[in-house]
């Protein structure tokens, strides 16, 4: 409805334009009449009637609403053709709007909202040297102009008389808006250069259409400035207007790409589902990826998949990434983000086209999910393989050395002493076998203690509650076994919990100077939960090769090892082992 | 006194028969495995057994399993299981299970053939023997609250021997102290931990043992 309004006044505004000129009485050069008609309407009737298209098409943005006003304030020039001083005084006044809206649109293309300060002071000094100039300019002896030949402000484009010279004011009001313009120049290129590929999309159209205007502007202005030859200028005059014409397109180009993308989301799909897709292959996640950063123009969209349970995301290949380092849009299910795209900020303006995109491949990435899961789970495995052949080698060593210095050693001892023995008198022969006596007693103790260490028989034959409560007489602090379950669950599970016991008392003995141990095995689920609190130092190294084995050993029974210690309260080491 | 040896280990079955026999022990017959030792008894029961713990065919806790068998079939023969583990675990389940004479000691102090000896014959006469490594960890143990903390030195080492088997009179010929004194130190020690006198020596030592080990 109103943009119905818009367009007759548009038309209505045209028609006035036109009589203006025609009836305005200034007498116009009747070749240059229906060449400025033509370009003047052109140009006007571009910008509202795509300013309109814009706004319905993109109400989020304003840019469609200054070509509206950019249209009006083009033919609001022309009133300065009609011969009286009030039309004079406001045609003067209305003449360099269009220049201030222009100034305005193509700086705040394509949000049509000012963002930063820059943008804000070139908007601000576009303005002030409309209306505010045009008055002093009016004030000061702009009277010149009027009565004599064509109407001033260039409205029709006509060589200046050979005797015109460009005073003082003139020329400093040129300078300004020269210099003016090219920081609108700079300004624009300037941020073209710092978008990203989807943003320099919407961007170019305009942008290019634009520069072409403000060089064409520029030229002219400086060809006044340099006194180039007045034809020059005309031309140049001309050729600018031509492209304001074509201009509102490109806007409106720029402003729809995204729009335009939609029809891309349908052609995702049909990429995804078919040959090439290789689901489940190495190169589906590229081949998915690659998809989705041309559907959205942003070959630096990056794809992370939440890992269940946690706030971890990780890429493909299982590696941990920080999300937020830039533009996230998440993926939910059942409320629940499942994964994440990372892309550039420019495309937080397009939601609707970036949650199209991702619901288009959404299927594809649920299984993407599952499968960088599983390669995690993968990767998380091997590492534990890895560590479990190396514990199981260094325990071998352990052993071994603890054989050479204790038993082995002791052994030999006995035997030299056997050996001594034969060649003694009967007082010192008592004295050596007595001695061998001795290091036979100490050997076995050391090999008992050996042998208990490597597996303790009596966790197979009794189960946890007497294995544990072994462990308790034996260690070198206070224990206390608060729970223990009666029942036998599986004996890797019985294993898994003693040793996460035995270890985390010998690291409390050890290292924590505790003066006490808490032990508790209770169900938790379809399992058990051993947890074992100390009251000593705290601070223990979760990734120390103890509590890292251990948290290894739970793992490859699908279960968890939790370590708190922090530093000055003790150590509570929570391991949930399932049963099944 | 009649003894049959029970142990897979020729080298060692053997060797303990000899030591036996030397020390005038009538070792009636030497087996190497439980099966074996169970068909032995029932052919001619004598006055005690030596079994080890760990024998044919799972190699973990046969001598156990026979010697419990042994307590139902002939209450009467003394079992004594040797083994390699210091376990209280293992040791109560043996003296809890048998009525009559049990007892567990560690397999190295059969170089000590005097306390081997002595060990039978307490056995046999349906005696309690705790090894004293078992004992020692028991009342080594580090509580937080320890009520062991609170018995005098001598209270503590007649709370040993007690836990080991012996009875007031091997308890002072151990630690050279009249049985009176013994007597006098027991009670002292049960009354600060809160036990009541047991009927016979061998609850009593039951008794002892559940309480440290609680």
């Amino acid at each position: 409805m109103t943009a119905r309004l818009v367009s007759v006044a548009a038309v209505l505004a045209g028609v006035a334009a036109s009589l203006a000129l025609v009836r305005g009485g200034y007498t116009v050069p009747d070749e240059l009449v229906a060449p400025t008609l033509v370009l003047s309407l052109a140009v006007a009737w571009s910008f509202v009637g795509v300013g309109l298209v814009a706004r319905r098409r993109r109400p989020d943005s304003r840019t469609g609403v200054l070509m509206v006003v950019f249209g009006f304030a083009w033919l609001a020039r022309f009133v300065v053709a009609v011969d009286t001083t009030p039309a004079f005084v406001a045609g003067v006044l209305l003449g360099s709007v269009a220049l201030s809206v222009f100034v305005q649109l193509l700086v705040t293309f394509p949000t049509g909202r000012t963002e930063s300060t820059a943008q804000r002071v070139l908007v601000g000094v576009g303005w002030l040297l409309s209306v505010p100039l045009d008055a002093v300019f009016l004030a000061v002896g702009a009277q010149r102009g009027r009565g004599d030949g064509p109407p001033p402000n260039g409205l029709v484009i006509t060589p200046s008389g050979g005797e015109f010279r460009p005073d003082v004011v003139d020329l400093t009001v040129q300078a300004v808006v020269v210099v003016l313009l090219m920081s609108v120049l700079v300004s624009v290129w300037l941020r073209w250069r710092a978008s990203g590929p989807a943003a320099r999309r919407a961007l170019t159209p305009g942008l290019v259409g634009g520069t072409i205007v403000v060089g064409t502007l520029l030229v002219e202005r400086t060809a006044i400035l340099l006194l180039l030859p007045p034809s020059a200028g005309v031309w140049l005059a001309w050729s600018a207007q031509v492209v304001l014409v074509v201009w509102p397109a490109a806007l409106l180009l720029g402003l729809l790409r995204s729009r335009l993308d939609r029809s891309g989301v349908g052609r995702l799909v049909v990429e995804l589902g078919g040959a090439g897709a290789g689901v489940g292959t190495d190169t589906a996640p590229e081949h998915l990826r690659s998809v989705v950063a041309r559907t959205l123009h942003d070959p630096t969209v990056e794809l992370v998949h939440r890992l269940p349970g946690t706030e971890d995301y990780v890429d493909p290949a299982g590696a941990r990434v920080e999300v937020g380092s830039r533009a996230v849009t998440f993926l939910e299910r059942d409320g629940e983000p499942i994964a994440a795209l990372l892309h550039d900020p420019a495309l937080t303006a397009e939601p609707d086209l970036v949650e199209a995109v991702a619901a288009g491949a959404g299927l594809a990435l649920e299984n993407e999910r599952l499968h960088a899961e599983v390669r995690h789970q993968l990767r998380e495995v091997r590492a534990s393989r890895a560590r479990l052949v190396e514990a199981a080698d260094a325990a071998r060593r352990r052993v071994e050395r603890d054989l050479h210095d204790g038993a082995q050693q002791r052994l030999v001892a006995v035997g030299l002493a056997l050996r001594l023995a034969r060649n003694e008198s009967s007082d010192q022969l008592d004295a050596l076998l007595a001695e061998a006596a001795d290091e036979l007693t100490a050997a076995l103790a050391e090999l008992r203690e050996l042998a208990r260490g490597i597996y303790p028989p009596l966790l197979t034959d009794g189960g946890l509650a007497p294995a544990l409560l072994s462990l308790a007489e034996r260690a070198p602090l206070p224990v206390v076994l608060t729970d223990v379950p009666a029942d036998r669950p599986p004996e890797t599970v019985e294993r898994t919990c003693y040793f996460v016991v035995s270890e985390a008392l010998t690291n409390a003995a050890k290292h924590a100077a505790a003066t006490k141990v808490e032990v508790s095995v209770v169900p938790e689920g379809d399992g058990l939960r051993v947890e074992v609190v100390d009251d000593g130092l705290g601070g223990a190294d979760a990734d120390g090769s103890g509590l890292r084995g251990l948290a290894d050993r739970v793992a490859a029974l699908g279960g968890s090892l939790r370590v708190e210690s922090p530093a000055g309260r003790g150590t509570r080491v929570t391991a949930s082992v399932p049963c099944g | 006194m009649r003894v049959i040896v029970a142990d897979d280990a020729v080298l060692f079955r053997v060797g303990v028969a000899r030591l036996l026999a030397d020390a005038g022990i009538e070792v009636t017959a030497e087996v190497g495995d439980a099966e074996a030792l169970l068909a032995a008894v029932r052919a001619d029961p004598p006055d005690a057994v030596v079994v080890d713990i760990r024998m044919p065919p799972t190699h973990t806790t046969e001598g156990l399993d026979a010697a419990r068998t042994l307590a139902a079939e002939h209450p009467g023969v003394g079992v004594l299981v040797l083994s390699a583990h210091v376990e209280p675990h293992y040791a109560l389940a043996l003296v809890e299970s048998d009525t009559g004479g049990a007892g567990y000691l560690l397999k190295e102090r059969v170089a000590d053939v005097e306390e081997l000896t002595d060990a039978l014959r307490r056995v046999a006469a349906g005696g309690v023997v705790v090894d004293p490594s078992v004992v020692a960890q028991l009342v080594g143990r580090r509580r937080v609250r320890n009520p062991v903390d609170a018995l005098s030195d001598r209270e503590r080492d007649v709370l040993a021997v007690m836990a080991e088997g012996r009875s007031n009179h091997g308890i002072g010929e151990r630690l050279h102290l009249s049985e009176k004194t013994v007597e006098a130190y027991a009670r002292s020690a049960f009354t600060k931990l809160g036990l009541h006198a047991a009927p016979d020596d061998n609850r009593r030592v039951l008794a002892v043992l559940a309480y440290l080990r609680a």
